[in-house]
């Protein structure tokens, strides 16, 4: 009975640590460091999740269109400890982000910086630690 | 010794010093470089760069050509042979991006300007880059400025000459 029991154990550890290993993931993997982008648009939600924080903002291209980006960001932890708070990005406000594109062709960026409407620049990086990888 | 004979002589002998002063003068920025972090600004490198920086240079200069690729780690390499005239060229690497760029020297610097063109689900993007090196010894310095979306940032990046 013990031994079903640790097996069961075991394996309920084993599935939810696999969770946040598939949502995980490196910058090369998902993003392209060749092409730069900026973004205009208001907030539309911030989601403080782990292992990425991510921004959904509505731009508006040259054809008029309204598209509902994806911005990854650092985890909360990261984000919080460079001075990040939840009021500071609140729906509807206008802020502008420097990041780089998806590969996938998706409106989906991981963000360098947000600009936010009082002027300050936050850094977002996920992983931005300077190190070669 | 005349007068005139004094500022004739002075003058060819002045002449004759400055041309191969002049050659000498030219600086070579041919060799392998690696980045170094500890002398570069912050944000010059890893994932999310304000301003990405290759992580190894090679450049190989002649007299009217200069031979330039740039390597970044999991990223693809941007290469090109310039004219150094300052004549355009298309440079070549990245898939799915269209980079056009030239190169002159400048004085004891080298600049390279560059327009990279690509598609997004906001339309087409371009973004320009312009960088400016020079060299002491084995010692390269990039200063690069990048604008893309009305936005320009500036960094600085040293790299040092490896053995090849």
């Amino acid at each position: 009975m013990r031994t079903k029991l640790a097996v069961v154990v075991v394996g309920i550890g084993m599935v939810l640590a696999a969770v946040p290993v598939a949502t995980h993931h490196s910058f090369a993997a998902e993003f392209d460091g060749n092409k730069p982008i900026t973004l205009r648009g208001a907030i539309t939600a911030m989601l403080w999740s782990n292992p990425h924080g991510h921004l959904y903002i509505d731009v508006k291209g040259r054809d008029g269109k309204v598209v509902n980006w994806e911005i990854e960001f650092a985890a909360p932890g990261a984000l919080y400890k460079r001075g990040w708070r939840k009021a500071d990005l609140p729906v509807g406000v206008e802020v502008v982000v420097q990041g780089f594109l998806a590969k996938d062709g998706t409106p989906t960026a991981n963000a360098t910086t947000i600009k936010l409407p009082d002027g300050r620049e936050l850094f977002a990086g996920s992983s931005g630690t300077g190190a070669p990888r | 010794m005349n007068g005139m004979s004094v500022v004739a002589l002075t003058a060819a002998l002045t002449l004759g010093v400055a041309v191969p002063a002049r050659t000498q003068d030219k600086p070579n920025f041919s060799g392998s470089w690696v980045y170094n972090q500890a002398l570069s600004n912050p944000r010059t490198f890893g994932n999310n760069p304000l301003v990405p920086f290759p992580s190894e240079l090679l450049i190989k200069q002649t007299p009217v050509e200069l031979h330039w690729q740039g390597t970044t780690v999991r990223q693809d390499a941007i290469a090109a042979i310039f004219k150094l005239d300052g004549s355009e060229v298309t440079m070549a690497g990245a898939p799915e991006i269209t980079i056009r760029g030239k190169a002159m020297l400048e004085g004891d610097k080298l600049v390279i300007t560059s327009k990279r063109s690509y598609t997004s689900p906001a339309g087409d993007i371009t973004t320009d880059f312009k960088e400016v090196y020079s060299v002491a010894g084995d010692v390269l310095t990039v200063e690069k400025t990048q604008t893309t979306g009305g936005i320009s940032s500036t960094l600085k990046a040293v790299y040092n000459k490896i053995a090849s």
